[in-house]
């Protein structure tokens, strides 16, 4: 009859089988947090590198130097885009330029138009109501960050819109291709469906942005 | 023994390696399989006996429907769901006064079937492509619904057909299969014509987002709408509540344009 007795730890066999084993939890955990599903919930402040593209992006830029490219804007639209540049997301540790060409190198690509079927949404009319922006992730770095964005903003309500309602827009549309999610507090220009909301993020999202860039 | 230790050290790097590169060509696939060119779906018929909105299957629709809007920002006329009855009419200025939808369907998903698809110029000006064409920015979908209750336009109609817009990255086969899977539903429809492959298909509120769930017991429940949902169903919670609502008597408002007073939604 034989006995088996328990190695000592320090014996070479143990060590050999705890690096093993230690190594292989490290990787699967490592699996395990790359294939976690990406989840939005909406009342979650910021998306981070989701991987996403399409209408229904959000998904967080690659730099924190984005280069702006303004597609042809109405003088309104420009104006209020230069105001948001300057005065919300500059204000944080992002730095903006705008972009001397339109290439695959520009990080956010604004336009304007009187849309009606874009990404099949019902855009703005004066009875209904309608979406009045979208911001949408079109190309995206293998890391999963976005490389591209482009904003879309609808003339046809931008053109009457007051100040603050303009403003607001614009900064919504701006969190958006900076990653931040719909809001539900009123403290801030991510809150959804309001057509004159705050004029800048609030604290929590700035903070996001901040650790992020 | 020094050799002993290197050896094992080699092995659990060689492990590291190799999951980390698997990792690497999973998730590549996976972000792949995020574009939609996948292989052509003819109709999917809804399973029978299927839970209504409850199975894995339904699971995908469901997700596409509430992430629907999470870049956009959107003001409608409309705060809660009583504004779009039949019954509930507006008056812009001085205009006649007329329903914000044409009516509102609860019945089971018979079917879903491919629509167009669409590429999109940055002017704006967008472009009818095949149905699976691999570069399509979003996809019309139709889905027949037998009814079993309706207010407004389609009341009477024992089934009704309606266009979807769903985004151009989802998985189309497995986008027909889920929204096949949904069982009982309710919309608040709209005749716009602005589906031109089929202009008689009525067309979703707040550009699809107003498809919604009912639950076995009655209750309603848009995705899209996510934590907005209680407060845009206002007490409405119910098919039966909805219907009951949808049948009394006109209530006329006199509005100004959409976007100048807040909206909740």
């Amino acid at each position: 009859m034989t006995t088996s007795s328990p190695l000592p730890a320090s014996h070479p066999r143990r060590r050999r089988r705890a690096v093993a084993v230690l190594t292989i939890v490290a990787a699967l955990a490592t699996a395990l947090v790359v294939f976690a599903p990406v989840s939005q919930p909406a009342d979650a402040v910021f998306s981070g590198s989701t991987g996403k593209t399409g209408c229904s992006a959000v998904n967080m830029g690659h730099t924190r130097y984005p280069k702006f490219w303004y597609s042809g804007l109405t003088s309104r639209v420009a104006l209020h885009a230069d105001y948001v540049r300057n005065y919300i997301i500059d204000t944080s540790d992002i730095s903006t330029s705008k972009d001397t060409s339109l290439d695959a190198n520009t990080n956010i690509v604004i336009m304007d138009g009187a849309y009606t079927t874009t990404c099949g949404f019902d855009w703005y009319d004066e009875l209904n109501g309608g979406t009045l922006a979208l911001t949408t992730c079109d190309t995206i770095y293998s890391s999963g960050d976005c490389r591209q964005h482009s904003m879309r903003i609808s003339t046809t309500y931008f053109t009457d819109a007051t100040l603050g309602q303009a403003r607001g827009l614009m900064c919504h549309e701006a969190g958006h291709a900076f990653g931040l999610m719909h809001a539900s507090s009123s403290g801030t220009c991510m809150k959804y469906g309001v057509t004159n909301p705050a004029q800048d993020w609030d604290a929590s999202e700035m903070s996001q942005i901040n650790a992020n860039y | 023994m020094a050799s002993s230790r290197l050896s094992a050290t080699k092995i659990g790097v060689g492990a590291l390696i190799a999951l980390t590169l698997a990792t690497a060509v999973a998730t590549v696939v996976s972000l792949q399989g995020d574009r939609a060119d996948s292989v052509p779906t003819a109709i999917a018929s809804s399973p029978a006996g299927s839970e209504p909105g409850s199975s894995a299957a339904s699971q995908y629709a469901v997700d596409l429907l509430s992430q629907r809007g999470f870049g956009t920002d959107s003001a409608y006329r409309e705060t809660t769901l009583s504004d779009l009855l039949p019954n509930h009419l507006f008056a812009v200025g001085s205009s006649d006064p007329q329903p914000l939808a044409s009516g509102i369907v609860i019945g089971t998903v018979a079917s879903v079937e491919p629509g167009l698809a669409y590429t999109e110029s940055t002017g704006g000006e967008s472009t009818e492509v095949d149905f699976h064409d691999p570069d399509a920015i979003w996809r019309d979908i139709v889905v027949s619904v037998t009814v079993d209750s309706a207010l407004g336009e389609v009341s009477g109609d024992s089934t009704v057909r309606l266009g979807l817009a769903v985004d151009g990255t989802a998985d189309i086969d497995r986008l027909i299969e889920s929204f096949a899977s949904l069982g009982r539903v309710i919309a608040v429809v709209e005749t716009t014509g602005k589906f031109s492959f089929e202009p008689d298909l009525y067309s979703i509120r707040q550009g699809g987002g107003l498809f919604g769930l009912v639950a076995e017991d009655g209750t309603v429940t848009f995705p899209y709408l996510g934590s907005n949902n209680a407060a845009f169903l206002d007490g409405m919670d119910t098919v039966t509540d909805v219907l009951t609502e949808g049948t009394g008597p006109d209530v006329i408002s006199k509005v100004e344009r959409a976007g100048s007073t807040p909206s909740t939604d």
